[in-house]
């Protein structure tokens, strides 16, 4: 019975209900010791120097490292700027400056404290504008120019100082389009839009386990994205070769992008090594909050030429990605979030200047939907904007402006199992879109909005999986793809049984360990289902070719006229077969060994694509697949407290296959959870002194259960448009989930209340301070 | 790790004595909801902790015809509800059920919460509202304190050395022609609020208003008493008078200077006072008329 389809129960269910799941936190070697790190209280400052002497002197500290002790290496994801501890400078606050390994981690906190470091203040700059100009008032990085850069950025005449990222599109004329629209009776709508500081804030915060060998090899637990890329990342900081270096992926309580490099862990081997001991090191929630990578803000000026009937010929973006002190993972994000731009539309003519910039604030990283979620709120909500101003209806714009099977993007991406208009439809349906909203008692108001989404998934990319056939015919799928909880063993289980015809407990799954499992790219990008779940299936295949040319002999006939299903061989329409375990002969004290070699399938599934020219934005197809999803939201907005409550929220999208329904189902409500908080409650608040003011969970607001609709007011819609590349024709469910939801419940604000709220999140005072501005001018602060 | 000694009297008396005994660096624990927080934040830092978890007695709730009376231990999720069966205490039950969750509600204790003085605090705001009183017992006996006295700023109250707070006292008033009602609001559920308001009204003969008493919470370091407002209603006419009590809320609005917390500044307090102070009068005259 097929098993891919069904909502198998999740196979690390039991373990993580019970409490048996073994997490980084849970790990425990003997002779271990813990580690805290010592972090710069300022913005900008220069080292002048550090006094480690009082700590060393602590009873029970066992190693205390500084820059000093590390290898004098800058990493980076693609432009390598940042040292593992502060060199001779601070960038944000928080940064490491110091760490110290102790017995217990209040020694080892008290011995940070003991850490005298002496800093001469310098200027801080927080605000991306002031950074992003050609002469600004701080410069952050004065050796930029020395540093590794693995990607080429756009040629400009002169580069701001502060700027780390520059790309550009060039298509069609941009200048003709605004002409036309000008000339034709169009329209030409220009509006600013900026996203806020939000946080992974994951129940696992960041930590890892670090121990030497004796031959000078390192293991690391640390519960992160990719093992690979922990690996290469740990060799490169310590000065290692990656042979020597072993990442062991424990369960993971959340990453959403967060947990793709282990800085904590690097530094943790680095005490250890010094300590000759196992180090732990795991962050508090305040250290987590205020000092791993966020989703730092976009500004984003957009300008849309559009013709009288709402049809969109040309959009022009400028948009500013607020970095921190390092570039850090961010560092593609000005790329990625203009997959948006023309995102599902078709669009004659795309001008874009995305750039990047460092500040003295904490570094941008990934945070489900890469840039695009935060590009959606701006284009999404310009649609709403245009709907209006062209009189047409929301829905009917989008459809009327959607790309066609086959068609490509501005951005030269194929237009495959495209789904947005299903997605729409079935969206507005479920919304009851053509009913407006009732109305309601002052001061409440009710409303409803929606918006359209896509995700890419990034390329070039790999994934290799083993599979090995036991003498019971069980399946053992080894592979370095994690689970983070959205579900990926449980897929990949399922599609091991159903390639095999077994049952789901007949496969075991052998999770991350690079010295085991062989090579997979990350738990990102919305790529475990698509790739990994190739590379199984091909690695299903390989090793049952195998199974079929060790059977051929025995059952005398031609091994492409066999078939391996239930643990039995066959020969296609014949009654003879064989048992997988007849392919296993018995050795003296032994048991059963394979009677020739190992059945051990193994594949490897890649998808090649060439980077873009960052001067024009054109190339080849540029990502994997992208994947579609519309959302909408019907609110209560109460104009005098600013309270908005959700009352209906319904989420489509289309995963080409549902591998595991309930999976998607959960990725539909939990990402819909996750993205009624980046846009209505979570927010980083920094004080003038570039410190988050809000670090911990009763002052970083992620919603609770009680902010989200009731159950029958939350609708997950599962469409089906199979790509021809994904493994049963699926696509990844993981981001899509996030990308529309801010615009939905922003444009269902304004059809409530009739006003525009352009920077996220919209917090209450920012309601009541916008309808307080229509108040006062008599007419809305929107189109 | 909290490195401190953990002491468990059996009775107020021993308590107090132990209160005394280790002076400054001493403080009490009775759910820990509040302590806990403080400690793991370093907030406080006490050589002793006086867990009054087995002191028997105070965990009672009493009514008689001078008013209610709860016992220091009495958990807030024994008060939600309460309302019901003491109709004088309906504004004590608008605040608990929104406060924290059914975990922290089992364990926290009104006296807790109240000795905490956290200044965004709904429950002394609602208490303040009711007129209450608090019972503190040391070695020298008893005192009464008004709750209002009692809570002196942040994280700050009127108990001196040795002093243990033992129980609320909330007077009764006549439910035909008065009562209180509390307002708040989260920016997520079950947060401390934003801006809380207590009030409190009752009508004489004719409907007008004889006596008002309008409490705003997370304005200042302690509840603040919106004299202003009151003044603006008492003797004057408030049943179906929206323009009253909009004027009032405006009233207790101009009366605070709130300093602004992450995500709601300054202004917008300002403004939500109003807006709540307007709720909470309109809730309590609709109690009080019907």
């Amino acid at each position: 019975m097929a098993v891919v389809g069904t909502s198998t129960k999740r196979i690390d269910g039991i373990e993580k209900v019970t409490g048996t799941a073994e997490f980084t936190t849970d790990i425990v070697l003997p002779r271990m010791i813990h580690a805290k790190l010592k972090r710069s209280p300022y913005a900008h400052a220069k080292i002048l120097g550090i006094d480690t002497s009082k700590a060393e002197q602590m009873p029970g500290v066992r190693a205390v490292i500084t820059a000093a002790d590390l290898p004098d290496v800058r990493l980076g994801v693609l432009t390598l700027d940042e040292h593992l501890l502060a060199h001779d400078k601070t960038r944000l606050v928080g940064e490491p400056v110091a760490a110290v390994a102790a017995d217990t981690p209040e020694i080892a906190r008290a011995a940070c404290e003991q850490i005298e470091v002496e800093y001469e203040e310098l200027a801080p700059l927080f605000d991306p504008e002031e950074a992003i100009k050609l002469d600004p008032p701080v410069v952050l990085h004065e050796e930029y120019e020395e540093y590794e850069k693995l990607l080429e950025i756009a040629e400009m005449d002169e580069r701001p100082p502060n700027l780390w990222q520059a790309y550009r599109i060039r298509h069609g004329d941009i200048d003709d389009a605004f002409k036309k629209a000008e000339d034709e009776g169009g329209y030409i709508i220009e509006n600013r839009y900026a996203t806020g500081y939000v946080h992974t804030a994951c129940m696992e915060p960041h930590g890892a386990v670090a121990q030497w060998s004796s031959d000078g090899s390192l293991t690391l637990w640390a519960g992160g994205q990719s093992p690979y890329i922990a690996r290469d990342g740990l060799a490169k900081a310590l000065d290692l070769s990656p042979s020597k270096v072993r990442v062991i992926v424990p369960f993971v309580g959340g990453a959403f992008g967060g947990k793709l490099t282990v800085k904590e862990g690097a530094i943790a081997a680095s005490l250890a090594h010094k300590a000759g001991r196992p180090v732990k090191i795991i962050l508090t929630r305040a250290e987590d909050l205020a000092a791993t990578a966020a989703r730092t803000p976009f500004i984003f000026d957009i300008k849309d030429a559009v013709t009288k009937d709402g049809i969109l010929i040309g959009r022009k973006v400028t948009s500013i990605l607020w970095g921190g002190g390092y570039s850090g993972e961010g560092i593609l994000k000005p790329i990625f979030s203009t997959h948006l731009y023309p995102g599902s539309y078709r669009l004659a003519a795309l001008w874009v200047d995305s750039y990047g910039v460092y500040t003295n604030r904490v570094s941008g990283g990934a945070l489900r939907g890469y840039g695009c979620a935060e590009s959606a709120w701006a284009v999404e909500t310009q649609m709403d904007i245009i709907a209006r101003k062209c009189d047409i209806d929301a829905v009917e714009l989008r459809i009327n402006n959607l790309l066609t099977e086959g068609e490509r993007t501005a951005i030269t991406m194929p237009a495959h199992a495209f789904s947005a208009h299903e997605c729409l439809t079935k969206c507005a349906d479920a919304i009851e879109w053509e009913t407006p909203s009732e109305s309601l008692e002052s001061p409440w108001y009710r409303g409803k909005g929606i918006a359209l989404g896509n995700k890419y998934s990034f390329a070039p990319t790999a994934s290799s999986t083993e599979l090995k056939v036991h003498e019971d015919a069980s399946c053992e799928l080894r592979t370095s793809a994690v689970d983070l909880g959205q579900g990926a063993y449980t897929i990949l289980t399922q599609i091991v049984a159903d390639e095999f015809g077994i049952e789901i407990d007949q496969v075991k799954l052998v999770t991350p360990d690079t010295a085991i499992t062989p090579f997979d790219h990350v738990a990102g990008s919305s790529r475990q289902t698509f790739h990994t779940g190739n590379a199984t299936r091909m690695a299903c295949d390989d090793a049952k070719r195998q199974i079929r040319e060790l059977a051929a002999s025995k059952l005398e006939a031609d091994p492409d006229d066999l078939e391996v299903s239930g643990g039995r061989i066959s020969v296609k329409g014949s009654s003879k077969s064989i048992e997988v375990e007849d392919l296993f002969v018995v050795e003296m004290l032994a048991g059963k060994r394979p009677a020739v070699d190992e059945i051990i399938g193994k594949a490897t599934w890649e998808v090649t694509a060439s980077p873009h020219d960052p001067n024009t934005g054109q190339g080849e197809e540029p990502m994997a697949y992208m994947g579609h999803g519309a959302q909408a939201a019907e609110v209560e907005v109460n104009v005098e407290t600013g309270q908005v409550r959700i009352r209906r929220f319904v989420s489509a999208i289309d995963v080409g296959k549902a591998m595991n329904p309930q999976g998607v189902e959960m990725q539909n409500y939990g990402g819909g959870c996750m993205g009624i908080g980046i846009a209505l409650h979570e927010d980083m608040c920094f004080d003038a002194n570039g410190e988050m003011t809000n670090a911990s969970l009763m002052d970083y607001k992620i919603p609770s259960i009680v902010e989200m609709p009731l159950n029958e007011y939350m609708e997950s819609i599962i469409v089906e448009v199979p790509h021809q590349h994904g493994p049963y024709g699926a696509k990844g469910a993981g981001e899509i989930v996030v990308v529309p939801t801010s615009p939905a419940i922003g444009n269902a604000i304004y059809d409530a209340i009739g006003v525009r709220i352009w920077d996220q999140p919209l917090t209450p005072e920012k309601v009541v301070k916008a309808w307080k501005e229509k108040q006062a001018s008599g007419n809305g602060s929107g189109s | 790790m909290i490195d401190c000694h953990y002491l468990e009297p059996t009775s107020v008396s021993e308590a107090c004595t132990l209160l005394v005994e280790h002076g400054d660096g001493a403080k009490v624990v009775a759910g820990g909801q509040s302590m806990a927080i403080l400690l793991r934040n370093g907030l406080s830092q006490p050589s002793h902790l006086i867990s009054i978890q087995h002191v028997t007695g105070l965990e009672d709730i009493n009514a008689s015809s001078e008013g209610v009376t709860i016992g220091a231990k009495v958990t807030l999720n024994r008060l939600n509800g309460i309302g019901e069966t003491h109709p004088t205490l309906r504004a004590l039950d608008d605040v608990v059920r929104g406060v924290a969750d059914q975990q922290i509600r089992n364990f926290a204790t009104l006296g807790g919460a109240i000795c905490e003085a956290h200044p965004a605090s709904d429950i002394t705001v609602a208490l303040s509202a009711l007129h209450a009183t608090v019972k503190l017992a040391s070695a020298n006996g008893e005192r009464t304190v008004p709750i209002c006295d009692f809570v002196t700023g942040a994280f700050a109250t009127a108990a001196g050395p040795g002093e243990l707070l033992t129980e609320v006292v909330i007077p009764s008033f006549d439910l035909a022609s008065a009562a209180a009602a509390h307002r708040r609001f989260a920016l997520r559920a079950g947060d401390y609020p934003v801006v809380g308001v207590g009030a409190f009204v009752s009508l004489d003969g004719t409907g007008n208003c004889e006596d008002v008493r309008i409490v705003v919470g997370n304005c200042s370091g302690a509840p603040v008493h919106a004299q202003e407002a009151e003044s603006r209603l008492r003797g004057n006419s408030i049943v179906g008078n929206n323009g009253a009590l909009a004027e009032a809320g405006e009233l207790a609005a101009a009366h605070v200077s709130p300093a602004g917390d992450p995500m709601a500044p300054s202004e917008y307090k300002i403004d939500l006072v109003s807006v709540l102070t307007r709720e909470a009068l309109e809730e309590a005259i609709t109690r009080a008329t019907s």
